[in-house]
């Protein structure tokens, strides 16, 4: 009993020594860099509301920092604002405002380096030229931050949030708008990107890279310059998704390219240039996804083998598959294709004859792009019946071979 | 006036048919192998064929990468260039170049690699990263 109260005590004194110092215009400490000197590890930082100016300032401490009303952290365009490397901190509610930029070094308005069970919440982020960089770090929580970069040119400006070298990061509920890749990932495993709103980044909303076994779901991707590009990795989940309204010659929803053993779950690929641009994947299995008024639905390279395309939703799209081959080495089973106009005799559901996605049309776009001038012209739908009576271009193994009558509930 | 006209014509032709390399427009061309869009001025590489084919790479990997699959390609090539790291988005003759590797560099593709057309600059910069100093014959796979 009496080592019990021993420890009972010995831990009280321990929260008693826990303190809070208070940084402000007004307050007995005026500067974050002199709280970061006087703070000890587990204790709490209030940051009243005003404008910084600190140049590059450096955490290692185990300390939570709170920003009251957003302060503001300038960095005057030249400074990379807040460098932390340690674990068990938490940021929240400040805002970093015109972070510098530097053409050799990754100049980041917060840079993680080297730190574990590190949280990042609820922050601003502005001007910035890359806003968040992340790395060989683990247990990262990125969540409900709102970061906007200014696109002034193409090269001036970096990443939103940035990992490298990572695992077990958790990316939640932030906004990112204006940046050269919303997200990025390269060497970081068994992480989540959830919920995210990635917007108007000028080229890709998300990117992965040598990046295995980690999923992203409910994320919404808008508007990015070429879509969002999932490269050389392995198990990754992607689930619940919006890719939405990626134009351009070389925009797609989603440009996978050498991606194995994956899923593609429920997601929607509404008014792409490409939905999904598959090359050199294998082994992945792609469900229950709504293609929408996109131009192509899919475009699959000969490259990929052994993919499962079953039970998606294929409407309002100018063409549904393309491809660059006659070899078909994935399977099609029990998609509702708009396009399809065949008979249901027995009733089961599912189309008497089976369906080919690829129209004669498509393999010749594929061939020869100037000749989609004539798109739906009178020699052109003309084409198309001749060839669905008597195949002779397109693959002709390339089918689904069990088409649903009606659209699936999805 | 014919002649004129001729010469014209001619002068007109070959010029369609020059074998020049072309810069890069960052945001919008991709690497020829990847597919990815160029973005990052440090980094680069491009090829011209002789009958005047341009493809352009984002890191040196890439290239490598198109080199060792078209094997007949590079004694059909005019030009085989490499962006210069220091100056960035400016060629320099892929062969002549020197190159640091690093893996403090970080290129597109995780090539680790940068290209400089001095070897003063690249030694230099060398001594910042923790590099070591290679030639073509290194880099591109074929020691």
């Amino acid at each position: 009993m009496k080592l019990f109260l021993t420890f009972f005590l010995c831990s009280l004194t321990q929260l008693a020594t826990a303190r809070t110092l208070l940084v402000g215009p007004a307050e007995s400490i005026r500067s974050l860099q002199k709280a970061f000197a006087l703070a000890a590890d587990g204790d709490t930082i209030r940051l009243r509301q005003g404008i910084y100016k600190e140049g590059t300032l450096q955490l290692t401490k185990s300390i939570t920092l709170l920003g009251e009303n957003y302060p503001v952290l300038e960095g005057e365009k030249k400074f990379e604002i807040l460098h932390i490397s340690g674990k068990n901190i938490t940021i929240r509610g400040i805002h970093f405002r015109n972070s510098g930029y530097s053409a050799m070094n990754d100049f980041a308005s917060i840079k993680l380096v080297d730190g574990s069970h590190i949280t990042l919440d609820q922050n601003i982020v502005s001007n910035a030229y890359f806003a968040i960089h992340v790395s060989n770090c683990t247990y990262v929580h990125i969540r409900n931050n709102r970061i906007t970069g200014i696109p002034a040119s193409e090269q001036m400006t970096g990443n939103g949030i940035h990992l490298w070298k990572s695992s077990h990061a958790t990316i939640e509920n932030n906004v990112i708008k204006g940046h050269r890749d919303g997200i990025y990932f390269e060497f970081v495993t068994s992480s989540f990107i959830r919920n995210n709103h990635s917007e108007n980044n000028i080229r890709y909303g998300l990117h992965f890279m040598f990046s295995n076994d980690d999923s992203y779901m409910q994320n919404r991707f808008i508007n990015n310059g070429a879509g969002v590009a999932v490269m050389y990795s392995k198990r990754v989940r992607m689930e619940k998704n919006h890719f939405e309204e990626n134009w351009g010659a070389s925009a797609y929803g989603i440009l996978l390219k050498d991606i194995t053993d994956s899923h593609i779950l429920q997601n929607v690929f509404m008014k792409n240039t490409v939905g999904i641009f598959m090359e050199g994947s294998s082994r992945m299995e792609i469900t229950r996804n709504r293609f929408l008024n996109n131009g192509w639905a899919m475009k699959i390279q000969a490259s990929c083998d052994d993919n499962l395309f079953h039970y998606n939703n294929f409407t309002g799209n100018s063409f549904d598959v393309g491809t660059n081959g006659t070899m078909v080495l994935n399977r099609f089973e029990n998609n509702y294709w708009d396009k399809y106009d065949g008979y249901d005799m027995n009733k089961d559901g599912i189309g008497d004859v089976p369906y080919h996605p690829v129209s004669m049309y498509s393999v010749i776009v594929e061939q020869n792009p100037t000749t989609l001038i004539l798109f739906r012209s009178f020699m052109v739908s003309l084409l198309d019946r001749a060839e669905k009576a008597i195949p002779s271009l397109t693959p002709e193994h390339l089918i689904d071979n069990k088409p649903m009558m009606k659209m699936l509930r999805l | 006036m014919r002649f004129l006209n001729l010469l014209l014509i001619v002068s007109f032709l070959t010029g369609a048919c020059s074998v020049k390399p072309e810069p890069f427009k960052f945001g919008k061309d991709l690497c020829h192998t990847c597919k990815m869009t160029l973005m990052d001025p440090k980094f680069g590489a491009e090829v011209v064929t002789k009958k005047g084919r341009i493809f352009k790479f984002d890191d040196l990997v890439c290239l490598n990468q198109y080199l060792q699959t078209e094997k007949e390609a590079e004694q059909n090539l005019s030009h085989l260039l490499v962006i210069d790291f220091e100056k960035g988005d400016a060629f320099t003759d892929a062969r002549e170049a020197w190159y640091v590797f690093s893996t403090e560099i970080k290129s597109p593709m995780a090539g680790h690699t940068a290209a400089f057309s001095s070897r003063e600059t690249a030694e230099k910069f060398s001594g910042t990263v923790n590099g070591t100093l290679k030639r073509w014959d290194e880099v591109s796979g074929k020691k």
